[in-house]
C-alpha cells in the first residue's frame, strides 16, 4: 500500500513533467511571431500600434496551446 | 572606479536580501513563509452561508465581488460629477475609454458602438480582478482551520501559523491528524465531547491533552480573498457570455443569414456550376466546432495564465521570502494587464468578424461566394 501510493505520486510527477513538453511548440511559435512583428516594425515604424495589437493577439492564440498543456498538467497533479 | 563600487553595493544588497535576510535573520526572529495551499477549485469559506442551504461562499467569489465593487466605485466616482475640464479620476477614465474606443473603431468600424460597452466592461473588470492578486493580504490572510488529509499543515501560534525555519514544508496531515484536530477544536466549543467520545470508544481522558501528547494539531490557512480568475467557474462563465454575445451580434447584424456561415446551404445552391460548393458546406460545419471551442479557449487561457501566475508567486515567496518575489510581481502586473486586454480584444475581434458580411475567416477563397450572400 505504501509503495503503491508513492509509485502513483511519482507517476503523476513524471506525467505532469512530460505534459509540459507541450510548451515547446508555442515557444517556437511566439518566437516566430515576435520575430515577424519586430521585422515589420523595423520596416514600418509608423504602424507600430497595429502591429503590436495583432502581435499580442497572435501570441494569445499560440499561448493558448501552452495553456492547454498546463491545464492538463494541473489536472494530472491535483484532480486525478 | 565608481561603477565597481556600485556593482559591489548591488551584490551586497542582493546577498543580504536574497540570502541573509530570508535564510538567517527571519528564521532567527521566528518568522518564515509557510507553503501555501495550491488548490484548483475555489476554497470554501462558509457553507450554507446565512443559513441558506446550498449557498457556499468561496474565496474566489469574494474576489469577484471585490473586483465588482472596485470597478463600480471607480466608475461611479468618475462619472457622478462630470466637468468640462476633467479632474484626475475623470481624466483617467477619459483616457482609458478613449483608447479602448479607438481600438474598437479601428477593428470593428461602424459596429464599434455596439461592441464597445461589453468589451470595455470585460477589460476593466478583468484588469481589476487580475491585479487584485497582487494586493498584500490577498492569498495570505484567511481563516485558519485544521489541515485536511493530504495537505501540509503547521502548528499555530495565536492567529498565525508557526513557521520558524526557512523552506519549512510543514507536516503532511493524515486522516487521523485531521480527526484529532477536529475533535480538539470541537472540544473547545462543546462541553459534552467527553460523552460523545466514550460512545465512540476513545479514551476517557480529555481530548485536548490526548492529541497534544500524540502529535501537535496541524493547521492550514484558507485565504479570505483569492483572485477571481483563478477559479474556472468565472472564466468559463465569461467565456460563455462572450460566446453568446458574439452570436447575438452576428444575428443582430446579418439576421438569419448569419447561420449560413455554419450551415452553408447557399453554397449547395448551384452545384452543377460550382461543384466545390460541397467543400464549402463541409468547411461551414467545421466552423461550428471552431466556434464552440472558442468558449474553452477563452476560459482556459485566462484561467491558466492567472492561476499559473498565482502558483509562481506562491512558490517564489516560499523559496526566497524577500526581494525575489518583487520581480515576479512585476511580471504578474504585466500578465494581468495583457490577459485582460487579450480577452477584451478577442471579444472585439470575434464580434467584428461575426458582424462582417464578406469575411470568411482565414480561408481566402472568396470569389464566387459574394453573389450568394447578397
Amino acid at each position: 500500500m505504501e509503495f503503491n501510493d508513492s509509485f502513483v505520486t511519482a507517476a503523476k510527477a513524471i506525467g505532469a513533467g512530460l505534459t509540459m513538453a507541450g510548451v515547446i511548440g508555442p515557444g517556437i511559435g511566439i518566437g516566430l511571431l515576435v520575430h515577424g512583428a519586430l521585422e515589420a516594425l523595423g520596416r514600418n515604424p509608423e504602424a507600430s500600434g497595429q502591429i503590436t495589437t495583432n502581435m499580442i493577439l497572435g501570441i494569445a492564440f499560440a499561448e493558448a496551446v501552452a495553456i492547454y498543456a498546463l491545464v492538463v498538467a494541473l489536472i494530472i497533479l491535483f484532480v486525478l | 572606479m565608481k561603477g565597481v563600487w556600485i556593482f559591489l553595493g548591488m551584490i551586497a544588497f542582493s546577498v543580504f536580501f536574497c540570502g541573509v535576510m530570508p535564510f538567517v535573520l527571519m528564521p532567527d526572529a521566528g518568522v518564515g513563509m509557510a507553503l501555501p495551499v495550491v488548490s484548483v477549485p475555489g476554497e470554501k469559506l462558509w457553507e450554507n452561508f446565512l443559513g441558506i442551504k446550498g449557498l457556499t461562499i468561496t474565496n474566489t467569489l469574494i474576489g469577484t465581488l471585490l473586483a465588482d465593487i472596485v470597478v463600480l466605485a471607480f466608475a461611479f466616482g468618475a462619472t457622478r460629477n462630470m466637468q468640462e475640464v476633467p479632474g484626475r479620476l475623470q481624466g483617467l477614465f477619459e483616457v482609458l475609454t478613449d483608447a479602448l474606443y479607438g481600438l474598437a473603431k479601428s477593428t470593428a468600424g461602424v459596429h464599434a458602438r455596439k461592441i464597445f460597452p461589453l468589451m470595455a466592461t470585460i477589460f476593466l473588470f478583468l484588469l481589476v480582478a487580475n491585479w487584485l492578486e497582487l494586493v498584500p493580504g490577498v492569498d495570505s490572510v484567511g481563516l485558519m482551520h485544521c489541515a485536511e488529509e493530504g495537505f501540509n499543515g503547521y502548528e499555530h501560534n495565536g492567529a498565525i501559523l508557526q513557521v520558524d525555519k526557512a523552506l519549512d514544508q510543514g507536516t503532511r496531515a493524515t486522516e487521523a491528524d485531521y480527526e484529532a484536530c477536529h475533535l480538539a477544536e470541537e472540544g473547545d466549543h462543546a462541553e459534552d465531547t467527553g460523552a460523545a467520545h466514550a460512545a465512540e470508544g476513545d479514551a476517557e481522558t480529555g481530548t485536548a491533552e490526548e492529541t497534544e501528547a500524540a502529535r501537535d494539531d496541524l493547521f492550514i490557512v484558507t485565504p479570505f480573498v483569492r483572485a477571481a480568475a483563478t477559479d474556472l467557474n468565472l472564466t468559463l462563465g465569461l467565456g460563455l457570455l462572450a460566446f453568446v454575445a458574439i452570436q447575438y451580434f452576428g444575428v443582430r447584424a446579418l439576421g438569419a443569414g448569419y447561420f449560413a456561415k455554419f450551415i452553408n446551404t447557399p453554397a449547395l445552391g448551384n452545384l452543377d456550376k460550382k461543384p466545390m460548393g460541397v467543400m464549402d458546406f463541409v468547411v461551414g460545419l467545421l466552423e461550428i466546432v471552431s466556434e464552440v471551442s472558442k468558449i474553452i479557449s477563452f476560459a482556459f487561457r485566462l484561467f491558466g495564465n492567472i492561476f499559473a501566475g498565482q502558483v509562481l508567486l506562491f512558490v517564489m515567496a516560499f523559496l526566497v521570502a524577500t526581494m525575489l518575489p518583487s520581480i515576479f510581481y512585476g511580471l504578474e502586473l504585466f500578465v494581468g494587464l495583457i490577459q485582460a486586454f487579450v480577452f477584451a480584444m478577442l471579444v472585439l475581434v470575434f464580434s467584428a468578424m461575426a458582424m462582417q458580411k464578406h469575411d470568411h475567416g482565414d480561408h481566402g477563397d472568396v470569389h464566387g461566394r459574394d453573389d450568394h450572400y447578397e
